[in-house]
């Protein structure tokens, strides 16, 4: 049985610990716990070229 | 027998269909298990032209009568390596130059005002003169001896031997267009402001210690240095570089933006480090080769020296062949290698901002992922067996992840019962490939599935 967990709209998943940003959802391991995550807004953080060529 | 003619050639038009579809996606062409064989031939004009090969080639028609008596026509290459001169003297050189002068100042030649020491010329017109002390020697040429090429330009050589070290590169500056010194063993931090500037195609350099300057080669095609630190690279003047052979260089300079817009040999398809004595990280930083087609291939193969860091950044590389100790890898903004294979030496990996790698191998002793997020174009992850790096690989944005690819990620995770939870982000649109059989394949072994 899966323990699965939906984010809010517009909301990802962050693990309280590692701060590791993961998506909206959530499939704990076995004996993880929901406790060790919180929602957070989703942010885009691929780095973008500097095109200033500075 | 009819019916097996038609299998015969069902399964010949098959195998030409499937060929055709391997060799458009490898053009990154869209093709598609439905297309037909005639909708693949109509796709065919969106294959980019196959280039030329970029490896620069002497003159068909630079050729010379042979020194050594044969009745072949020589390359000033070839007669480089069959020179039967050379183990008489301790540094030499030919340069290969056009005869746009009726006379040459062949000690000037040499860079110096202050030439005493004995050197020999031996010049393609049948001259030679041996152990010249004076600071100058003005020769007439005799122009019937001089070669045309296939540009209609007269060619002429000059060998020069000497057994006390050259501190100037014998450059005849203004006519040279190939080269190969080889003058000046053991000497550390010379200044090579004096290259052979226009025309010069071909600049092959043995034995140097150092460089602290390179300024003038302006049309410059092919570079080999064989040692040397070369830093202070007057770099916006390489702009028609193709091909650099770079050994035991102790400093590699091509990174920066100084030059930004200018363009840092913006032709360099090929650039190869077969060993680097000192550095045991190597860094490319594309904006010294922005808004250029830049290099394919970095070839790093061989490169034993570097046992720390790779960085490739902002680059449109099409292929990297790692140094078998590198430690780490790091990459941004990388836009046209398809795949990337990293070996096992490998601990540490960043990936962030990747656009058109389909594979990527992860070294089989990999311990850290500091980034590997944003692939876009990822179709297969290959990570070891029994795989417990920590960070996290966030696959959300490798929306074309293949099916068989995200099992075998989740086979092979290690089994962390009992352990603190860790966690991989495949991404809605790839959860939406596994049924819930397959989340459960990582689930039970207590990785939490993003």
């Amino acid at each position: 049985m899966l323990n699965y967990h939906k984010a809010d709209e517009d909301k990802v998943w962050k693990h309280k610990v590692t701060n590791t940003i993961l998506s909206s959802e959530l499939y704990l391991g076995k004996e993880d716990s929901i406790e060790n995550y919180e929602q957070v807004e989703e942010v885009l953080d691929e780095q973008q070229p500097n095109d200033t060529g500075e | 027998m009819a019916t097996n003619k038609w299998l015969s050639d069902l399964r010949v038009l098959k195998s030409n269909t499937d060929t055709l579809r391997e060799h458009l996606r490898d053009g990154n062409v869209a093709a598609y298990d439905n297309d037909t064989l005639q909708t693949l031939i109509n796709k065919v004009p969106q294959l980019a032209p196959i280039e030329s090969s970029d490896k620069w080639q002497p003159d068909p028609l630079w050729k010379f009568p042979d020194p050594n008596g044969s009745d072949e026509l020589k390359t000033i290459r070839e007669i480089w390596d069959e020179d039967t001169v050379a183990s008489s003297y301790t540094y030499r050189s030919i340069c290969q130059i056009i005869g746009d002068y009726d006379t040459i100042d062949l000690k000037a030649g040499l860079g110096t005002t202050s030439r005493t020491n004995a050197d020999t010329f031996i010049l393609s017109d049948g001259t030679v003169y041996e152990n010249v002390t004076t600071n100058s020697l003005v020769h007439t040429w005799d122009k019937s001896k001089d070669i045309i090429d296939s540009k209609g330009r007269p060619m002429r050589y000059v060998r020069i031997y000497s057994n006390s070290a050259n501190y100037y590169i014998p450059h005849f500056q203004l006519t040279t267009i190939w080269c190969i010194f080889e003058m000046y063993k053991g000497i550390t931090n010379y200044s090579h402001n004096d290259v052979p500037r226009t025309p010069c195609e071909c600049l092959e350099v043995y034995g140097l210690n150092a460089v602290s300057s390179f300024a003038f080669p302006y049309a410059l095609k092919k570079l080999v240095f064989n040692n040397g630190k070369f830093s202070g690279v007057v770099q916006q003047q390489l702009k028609f570089l193709t091909e650099a052979e770079l050994n035991n260089i102790s400093v590699f300079n091509i990174s920066g933006n100084s030059n930004y817009g200018n363009g840092f040999n913006v032709h360099l398809k090929t650039l190869t480090l077969p060993s680097n004595s000192t550095n045991t990280s190597f860094s490319l930083d594309g904006y010294s080769l922005a808004y250029a087609p830049a290099i394919d291939i970095l070839d790093l193969s061989v490169n034993t020296s570097v046992t720390s860091g790779v960085t490739v950044k902002n680059s449109y590389i099409k292929k990297i062949l790692f140094p078998p100790n590198a430690t780490s890898f790091t990459t941004q903004q990388l836009y046209t290698c398809k795949e990337l294979v990293l070996p096992n030496s490998i601990t540490t990996v960043s990936i962030n901002g990747v656009h058109g790698t389909k594979k990527i191998v992860l070294s089989d002793n990999i311990i850290t992922i500091t980034a590997f997020q944003t692939v876009y174009e990822l179709e297969e992850l290959i990570i070891p067996f029994n795989y417990n790096a920590t960070g996290t690989i966030n696959l959300s944005s490798s929306t074309k992840m293949k099916h068989d690819s995200l099992v075998n990620i989740l086979e092979n995770l290690a089994d962390l019962t009992g352990q603190t939870a860790k966690t991989i982000t495949f991404g809605s649109t790839n959860l939406a490939k596994l049924t819930d059989e397959e989340k459960a394949i990582a689930t039970n072994k207590n990785w939490t599935l993003s």
